[in-house]
């Protein structure tokens, strides 16, 4: 009898194995992707463009030749303020910069002896991962200068600063307004 | 005489043992069965008998009527954003369990190496669970996050399905409207998502529950 109970224990203990064990019964891919952008961030806020207008003022001495360039390199960085930095960031790791200054220019004709446009330098300065790198663009030159960043920029606080320098003109300046621009490209690049 | 006890002896134990070996084989098996071995002496009862109580049961099965296999491709994940679904049919005669392992915890992107401080490589979204079975609805949702392997117990779906593991449901065989969820708003920081592709896998497993 002793065998008999023995055998029933084994059929019963092979019937109450548990369940089969966990199998894979399904797999979902996921693919997404980002595309290479760059964009301006003020906080959460996304955009495209910064800038701002500068208004310097008188640009003569009071003899009617321009005013001092450190002068006016100053009075660009103090009247654009904080408007003439940004935060650019690019998706991509090695973005393009373009930057065309075009000069200050009067519609009225200068004679000889006076001048009605005024040159100056665009110096742009991009801080990357790798460190800053400054784009230097004169308005004497219409075309602009360009350069491929070798590294990302930086994801974190202004990175963009627009300044100027070099301001120069002959003669005296002929009276009325000058208006000039400055314009930054930044594209995602290859 | 003694040589026909012997004889009887070795009956009884042939039948127990066939009558053992019958209920491993047999599915379902049903109430008690009695086996009969029978000897005769002289002077002795013409009968013996030998009761042999058996138990069976049915193996609990679980699985998906079909298996899932998708392939969602979601578009620019920091432009719009995106949901898809998959359902599935239940097939479990018992309470059972459902898991959800994530491979990346998110969608990553591989190629884009360490990012820097404001960028991002992984963008997070969302997996829910909405399961029918007898004892009414089960629904969940968890971060992919909470379902990588290195995660801790935020979710209760994560891992690999066990007996123990997972999210627990009633009985469910062939109720229709089951389904798998993954979702995610358009992503806008804190951070920037690097160009790229980015990928995840959901692994899917079930199991019998306690």
């Amino acid at each position: 009898m002793k065998k008999i109970a023995l055998i029933a224990m084994t059929a019963a203990a092979v019937i109450a194995t548990p369940a089969m064990a966990q199998d894979v019964t399904g797999t979902i891919n996921i693919t997404g992707s980002v595309a290479k952008k760059c964009f301006v961030l003020n906080g959460s806020a996304v955009s495209s463009t910064f800038g701002t207008t500068v208004a310097l003022g008188e640009l003569a001495k009071s003899d009617g030749t321009l005013r001092a360039s450190s002068d006016l390199s100053s009075a660009f960085a103090t009247a654009g303020g904080s408007a003439l930095d940004a935060q650019v960031v690019c998706t991509s790791a090695t973005p393009s910069v373009s930057v065309t200054a075009e000069p200050l220019a009067n519609t009225v004709t200068a004679d000889t002896g006076y001048d009605n446009s005024i040159d100056y330098r665009a110096d742009v300065t991009l801080t990357t991962v790798a460190g800053d790198v400054t784009v230097n663009d004169p308005s004497s030159n219409i075309a602009a200068t360009t350069t491929n960043l070798t590294s990302r920029l930086t994801g974190t606080g202004t990175n963009v600063k627009v300044r100027t320098s070099n301001w120069t003109a002959d003669g005296v300046l002929v009276a009325g307004s000058y208006t000039g621009k400055i314009t930054v490209v930044i594209a995602p690049g290859a | 005489m003694l040589e026909v006890r012997i004889k009887a002896v070795w009956m009884v134990r042939a039948a127990a043992t066939a009558a053992a070996i019958a209920v491993t084989g047999i599915q379902p098996a049903t109430a008690q069965t009695y086996t009969y071995a029978y000897y005769q002496t002289a002077n002795k009862s013409p009968t013996a008998s030998l009761t042999i109580p058996v138990k069976a049961s049915v193996n609990t099965s679980c699985g998906f009527q079909q298996v899932i296999n998708e392939n969602f491709n979601v578009g620019n994940i920091d432009e719009a954003g995106w949901t898809r679904s998959t359902s599935f049919v239940p097939e479990c005669t018992t309470p059972w369990r459902i898991a959800i392992s994530s491979t990346n915890g998110g969608l990553l992107n591989n190629g884009a190496g360490t990012p820097v401080a404001g960028y991002l490589n992984k963008a997070p979204y969302t997996v829910s669970l909405k399961v029918k079975s007898d004892a009414g609805d089960v629904n969940a949702s968890c971060a992919a996050a909470d379902l990588h392997s290195s995660a801790g117990t935020n979710c209760t779906f994560k891992g690999t399905a066990s007996m123990t593991n997972g999210l627990r449901v009633g009985r469910s065989y062939q109720l229709i409207g089951s389904s798998i969820q993954v979702a995610a708003p358009a992503y806008t920081g804190p951070g920037v998502l690097i160009s790229g592709t980015y990928q995840d896998t959901l692994t899917v497993t079930v199991s019998p529950s306690t």
